[in-house]
């Protein structure tokens, strides 16, 4: 009789994990599916330049000008008040070395006193029919990267 | 009352550690049927951390097939707005075929049409604010930028002028 009370008042110190772990496999199952593998993200563009790409700072404003001549050369033009006031003409071996060339000529820009002094509000980008849609987003990244934010693209004509 | 065999033999002491070891080995058997599931929690724990942190609750949007978006360091989050998807030579708008590219830029009929229908919907699903304009342009990296240049043309000619081109990677906080 002594043995079985004995047994009765065993404490058993067992966490009981069962729903602990339904809880956690719910929660991975559901998270697996949800995730996203591939991170898209967007780059705006916004074509309405001619009305709300107008300048709203005090500070001097100037319009930049991106013409692709072909895949490997383009003309960066910077305007002030819709005249022209610096040209740079751009050629390179490649179109990697071209989105460099672009660059660096972006940042001489800014380094310069005119680019210090003012902020380039907008940018509008001719594209060619030999330049592929990855290097034009290469160089609207390379614009980006200098906090140009109204961004627009030339409807060009011409043959596909 | 029957005498058992066992009882007969309470002075054997050689039975007595016979029976003895006997218990000591089902006593180990039933020890070595025990899960020991510390690990697999650890695991799970791990994981269930590891997702939470990943976890995003910004819109996804669906990229078509034959389609090889471009790369970029400076892609922001993704608005939800209808997308237009375009391959090497063909051109969907959600989802839905509208016809060969070449032709839908010599023709672009259909596709003006499908833009102005969607956005009568969501002047009607949004009563009283004002139409933003937002569309997704995902195109492949190799299609000529004057297709996409005349393709914008088209889009926001029918008031679509927030253009987001569909990125891979460097997604940026606004």
């Amino acid at each position: 009789m002594s043995e079985l009370r004995r047994k009765h008042r065993e404490i058993n110190a067992e966490l009981n994990l069962t729903t602990f772990i339904d809880l956690l496999s719910t929660i991975v199952c559901f998270l697996l599916i949800s995730a996203v593998w591939i991170q898209v993200g967007a780059l705006e563009i916004k074509q309405s330049h001619g009305t709300a790409g107008a300048s709203t700072s005090k500070k001097e404003s100037y319009e930049l000008e991106l013409k692709y001549v072909n895949k490997k050369s383009a003309n960066i033009v910077i305007k002030r008040d819709g005249k022209r006031f610096r040209r740079y003409r751009l050629k390179e071996e490649s179109p990697e070395a071209l989105i460099k060339k672009i660059d660096s000529t972006l940042d001489g820009w800014m380094q310069s006193k005119s680019g210090k002094r003012g902020k380039i509000e907008t940018a509008m980008i001719t594209p060619k029919r030999e330049v592929t849609y990855g290097e034009m987003v290469l160089a609207l990244d390379a614009l980006r990267k200098y906090k140009i934010v109204n961004i627009g693209v030339v409807p060009t004509k011409g043959e596909i | 009352m029957a005498i058992g065999s066992s009882a007969l033999n309470t002075g054997n002491f050689e039975h007595v550690l016979l029976n003895r070891n006997q218990r000591g080995k089902r006593r180990g058997k039933v020890l070595q049927a025990t899960l020991m599931l510390t690990s697999m929690v650890d695991m799970f724990s791990m994981l269930v951390c590891f997702m939470l942190q990943t976890f995003s609750s910004t819109p996804e949007i669906l990229v078509a097939k034959g389609v090889t978006l471009p790369d970029s360091i400076t892609g922001k989050t993704v608005k939800e707005a209808p997308v237009l998807s375009l391959n090497k030579d063909e051109l969907f708008l959600d989802q839905k075929l509208i016809g060969k590219t070449a032709v839908v830029l010599k023709k672009p009929d259909q596709l003006v049409s499908k833009l102005i229908d969607l956005r009568k919907s969501w002047v009607k699903a949004h009563p009283g604010e004002a139409f933003g304009g937002d569309i997704n342009v995902q195109a492949d990296k190799d299609v000529s930028s004057v297709v996409i240049s005349q393709l914008m043309g088209i889009v926001s000619g029918q008031h679509y002028s927030a253009i987001q081109l569909a990125v891979l990677g460097g997604v940026q906080a606004e």
